[in-house]
Order: structure tokens, then C-alpha cells, then sequence
């Protein structure tokens, strides 16, 4: 399991994690904004709506 | 026409194409009649970021009023953030059918209704005004106290005495340009990001072993409670980004 606490060049795990969160959000209602309007931007509305779930799950985890 | 007639309008609505009013409410009567998930993903498109917009209103007075409650009583007091929560929808609902009917002004009907005492006064300049002012007290004392802290870094002092003169002339021009044209966008994109970064570094910071040691947060259930937060805080200002750029439900 990933160490949240761990530094990654100049940020630890955490803050990359919440970063990443960010840019799955948009992705992800750039993809249903898509998907509402005409059907289209499946792949996006799937990619950021995983990879948001997955932030959350992980972050979640209390440091030890 | 009476003026009964003439309070039906529909100010809002008129301005739409009448095509597209009809087109609306066709979808909306099919929608009564279909299957849960499909009026679910319909009103959705509907609702537009409506339903975003909620969570702007979460700021220095709601974090001040949970820190001092949470302080005082713990968790013993919690229940009442999803009770205010419920019972604000209802008080919102009435809001917004008093703007979405039109044609009527609130407090002139509440005058004419329920006296000058409940409308003009009470309504009008305790309960509008005043609190207005009042409410921005909060933030004034936040923000003038944040530069006077801050700006020592910076190797001058600047105390709240005279610094809310300035404090006042940015906000001032921010809620003037708060959303015109794209300097509008990126302002309240960078604003709306600025909150976030808040939340974050407070995520942060509650998981920080050398700031609280074994006082951190070491629930999975309260960090989860917390992304939750900071994802829809995300998506509030997404959104409003998306929907300023005309990339949104036609």
C-alpha cells in the first residue's frame, strides 16, 4: 500500500493525492457535462469518475 | 388584465424562447412518469449547477460557528449541522419560488399582506440590511487580522486600524468583477481554488503527525467525511468555471 506520508520530490503522497483529485474532478464533469449534452465523452466521464473514487478511498486513509 | 393576472408572469420564463419552454416541460412531464434512475439523471441536467451552488455558501462564519460548537460540545452538537441542512432546503425552496414566479416584489407584497412592521422593517431593514452588514463583519475581522499577521513576513507592519481601507477596496473591485468577462472567470476561478487550498491544507494538517501528534486524525471515517467535503468544494468551482466557459447542458 502506498505511504501517503512518503515525499515524492517536493510534496509527499497526500498533497500529489489531492492534486490529482482536482484534475480527476474536472475531468470528470467535463465528461458528464459532455455525456449530458449529446451522449459523447463516455471515456473521460469513466476515467475521472474512477480515479476520483480512487483518491478519496486512498486519502482517506489516516496517516501512521 | 387584474393584477392578480399580472402577478402569474413569469419574468424569468418569458425571457426564453417559447419553443423552449414547451420543449422543457414536455421533458418534465415525461420524466414524472419514468423510472427512478432516469428522473434522477433528468433532473440532474435540469438542475443545472443549481445544486453546487449550496456549497458556496460554506465559509468563515460556518467554519467559525462549527469550530466554536464543536469546542464547547464535541460531537454532541453535530446532529444539528444535518438538521440545519434539512430544514434549510425547505426556507431555499420558498426563496427560489418567490424569484423563479416573479412579477412581484417580496417585501412590498409582505407590506401589503403582513403590515410595514413584518415587511419594511423587520423583513426589509433588520433582516436584510442589517444583516448583511452584520454578516461581513465576520469576514472583515478575518481578512484585516489576516494582513496584520501576514504582512510582518513581508517586513512592514500594516495593522487592521488602517488596513481595512484596503481590505474594503479589493473586495469592493473582486465582487464588482466577480464573474464579468475572463478576468471575472479567472478571478473567481482563482478565489474559488484559494478556498479549496484552505480545505486542503487543513486536510493536511489534521493528518499531520508533527503538528498534532497522536491528537491527528486517525479515523478513516472522518477523512473520508473531509475528501468528500474537498471533492464537492472541487466541483463547485469546476463548474462554475465549465459553466462560464459555455461548456455546459443546452
Amino acid at each position: 500500500m502506498i505511504d501517503l506520508d512518503r515525499r515524492y520530490g517536493i510534496w509527499t503522497a497526500r498533497v500529489w493525492g489531492l492534486i490529482i483529485n482536482l484534475l480527476a474532478n474536472a475531468l470528470a464533469l467535463y465528461g458528464l457535462v459532455g455525456f449530458l449534452r449529446d451522449g459523447t465523452h463516455l471515456i473521460p466521464l469513466v476515467l475521472g469518475g474512477v480515479v476520483t473514487v480512487a483518491c478519496i478511498l486512498v486519502l482517506a486513509k489516516p496517516s501512521r | 388584465m387584474s393584477d392578480r393576472d399580472e402577478v402569474q408572469k413569469y419574468p424569468l420564463a418569458e425571457a426564453l424562447p417559447p419553443e423552449r419552454l414547451e420543449a422543457e416541460a414536455e421533458e418534465l412531464e415525461r420524466l414524472r412518469h419514468a423510472p427512478p434512475w432516469s428522473q434522477l439523471l433528468g433532473y440532474l441536467k435540469l438542475g443545472g449547477p443549481g445544486f453546487l451552488g449550496a456549497a458556496t455558501t460554506l465559509g468563515a462564519g460556518t467554519l467559525t460557528a462549527a469550530m466554536l460548537s464543536g469546542a464547547a460540545f464535541g460531537y454532541k452538537t453535530l446532529w444539528m449541522v444535518w438538521l440545519s441542512m434539512g430544514l434549510g432546503m425547505f426556507m431555499m425552496a420558498a426563496s427560489a419560488r418567490f424569484t423563479c414566479r416573479g412579477g412581484f416584489r417580496v417585501i412590498i407584497e409582505q407590506n401589503r399582506y403582513h403590515g410595514f412592521i413584518v415587511g419594511s422593517l423587520m423583513t426589509g431593514l433588520i433582516g436584510t440590511a442589517a444583516a448583511a452588514i452584520i454578516f461581513n463583519f465576520g469576514q472583515y475581522s478575518i481578512g484585516t487580522h489576516l494582513i496584520e499577521s501576514l504582512t510582518p513576513m513581508l517586513g512592514f507592519e500594516f495593522p487592521r486600524q488602517v488596513n481595512w481601507i484596503f481590505f474594503m477596496a479589493l473586495t469592493s473591485y473582486l465582487t464588482l468583477s466577480y464573474g464579468r468577462g475572463k478576468r471575472g472567470i479567472a478571478i473567481a476561478a482563482f478565489l474559488s481554488l484559494a478556498t479549496n487550498i484552505v480545505g486542503w491544507s487543513f486536510y493536511l494538517l489534521l493528518n499531520d503527525r508533527r503538528l498534532l501528534g497522536e491528537d491527528r486524525s486517525k479515523s478513516y471515517l472522518w477523512n473520508l467525511g473531509i475528501m468528500l467535503q474537498l471533492t464537492l468544494l472541487n466541483c463547485v468551482a469546476i463548474v462554475y468555471v465549465l459553466n462560464r466557459i459555455g461548456w455546459w447542458i443546452r
